[in-house]
């Protein structure tokens, strides 16, 4: 009896290569291949490579740096001390970066500190002078203590009639023990206030004042 | 001779007798008097003649935080006035009557307050009007005492930068505390 072959639908089809079983046999090793090539490990670049790589990055860089320069131009001016000529504009050439902030509270306090202390006066002498008459020299004994910083003049007034009884300049360091008085004063205790003014030693401008209750005795 | 020898015998028993009649007739209390020499006492006082204040240019009053008066006289002295007064146009006003926010720019006139001492509870004493002020009392400091010395100013705000321009002037007058 004679085979008959089967009538086989399919036998015309050609299935794709990677449907057949030997080529999926023989794709699988590659596969396999890639598959341990995918996990070998990365070589190291080749220094030319490297090179190539930063002549890149420093080109970026500098197209970056001269975008960053260019920006101010399209706003007219420059950042900084120099401004960019613009027509019809005089820019002042001593101008400067920052804005008029002046000193701080603790400087400026610090400064008006050291002034008060330049200004500070010591004012001595005997608050109850002797004359022997009013016109013998009296027990002054004026100081002008070489602390001070300027020469003092001394006025001393009467209280009860405000009338100038003595006057006198005292330099740096000096003292006066005695001297007279520029009114004959009678006999009797007079109250007293010396004023005391520091003075411009070269204008003999008062710079400041301070006042000592003192009692001038004339005895005869 | 031997009258004449008990003659000058009576007369030397005689003198000493005399002679020490005084402590014989020391009884009783006695005065031993003391005696105090006082040589001319040192007065000396040290006072501030500078109370400098600078307006910024927000317009802020900053005034000096070390001034002082000091003691170093033989004893304890007192302050017995205070005149405070304005110079070179400048008139002094009650101290807080100047409202800073809205007193007109340029205007001269300047108001103090000075504070002795603690500037919680030491003496204060404010300007009270052209050239007065209200220190009615006696502020006292004991020997080589130091009294410091805050203040206070208004200002009103000036358009013309000063240096060191004198506008006020504050004496001190000192005294023994007696």
């Amino acid at each position: 009896m004679q085979k008959q072959t089967l009538n086989n639908p399919f036998a015309n089809i050609h299935l794709p290569q990677q449907f057949s079983g030997q080529q999926q046999v023989q794709q699988q090793q590659p596969q396999q291949v890639q598959y341990q090539q995918q996990y070998q490990p990365v070589q190291p670049q080749q220094p030319e490579q490297t090179k190539e790589k930063k002549k890149k990055s420093k080109k970026k860089y500098l197209l970056l740096l001269l975008l960053l320069l260019l920006i101010p131009l399209f706003k007219g001016v420059f950042i900084g001390d120099n401004p960019m000529p613009i027509p019809g504009i005089n820019w002042d050439k001593n101008q400067s970066l920052g804005d008029l902030t002046g000193k701080s509270k603790e400087e400026i306090v610090a400064a008006l500190n050291e002034k008060v202390q330049e200004g500070m006066i010591n004012i001595s002498m005997n608050t109850n002078p002797i004359f022997e008459t009013g016109t013998s020299l009296g027990t002054l004994m004026i100081t002008n203590s070489a602390s001070n910083r300027y020469p003092q003049l001394i006025e001393i007034f009467t209280k009860d009639d405000n009338a100038l009884v003595y006057s006198g300049a005292v330099d740096i360091g000096n003292k006066v023990e005695q001297s007279t008085l520029l009114v004959d004063l009678p006999k009797g205790d007079y109250e007293c206030i010396a004023y005391f003014s520091a003075i411009n030693p070269e204008t003999g401008e008062k710079l400041g004042t301070a006042g000592a209750n003192i009692k001038i005795t004339v005895l005869n | 001779m031997k009258t004449n020898f008990k003659f000058l015998s009576l007369l030397l028993v005689l003198s000493m007798l005399l002679s020490a009649t005084p402590v014989m007739a020391a009884e009783g209390d006695q005065t031993v008097p003391v005696d105090l020499t006082v040589e001319a006492p040192i007065f000396s006082v040290t006072v501030p003649i500078a109370l400098p204040i600078t307006i910024t240019e927000q317009g802020e009053i900053l005034t000096s935080d070390t001034a002082a008066v000091i003691n170093n006289s033989a004893g304890p002295v007192v302050i017995t006035d205070i005149q405070t007064k304005g110079i070179n146009g400048w008139e002094t006003v009650a101290f807080g009557s100047i409202d800073m926010a809205s007193a007109k720019v340029n205007t001269k006139n300047v108001s103090l307050q000075l504070i002795f001492g603690d500037k919680d509870t030491g003496t204060i004493v404010n300007t009270t009007g052209a050239n007065s002020n209200d220190f009615a009392g006696s502020i006292r400091l004991a020997k080589n005492a130091s009294l410091p010395l805050l203040y206070d100013a208004e200002v009103p705000a000036q358009t013309t930068a000063y240096e060191s321009a004198q506008i006020a002037e504050v004496i001190f007058t000192v005294g023994w505390d007696e």
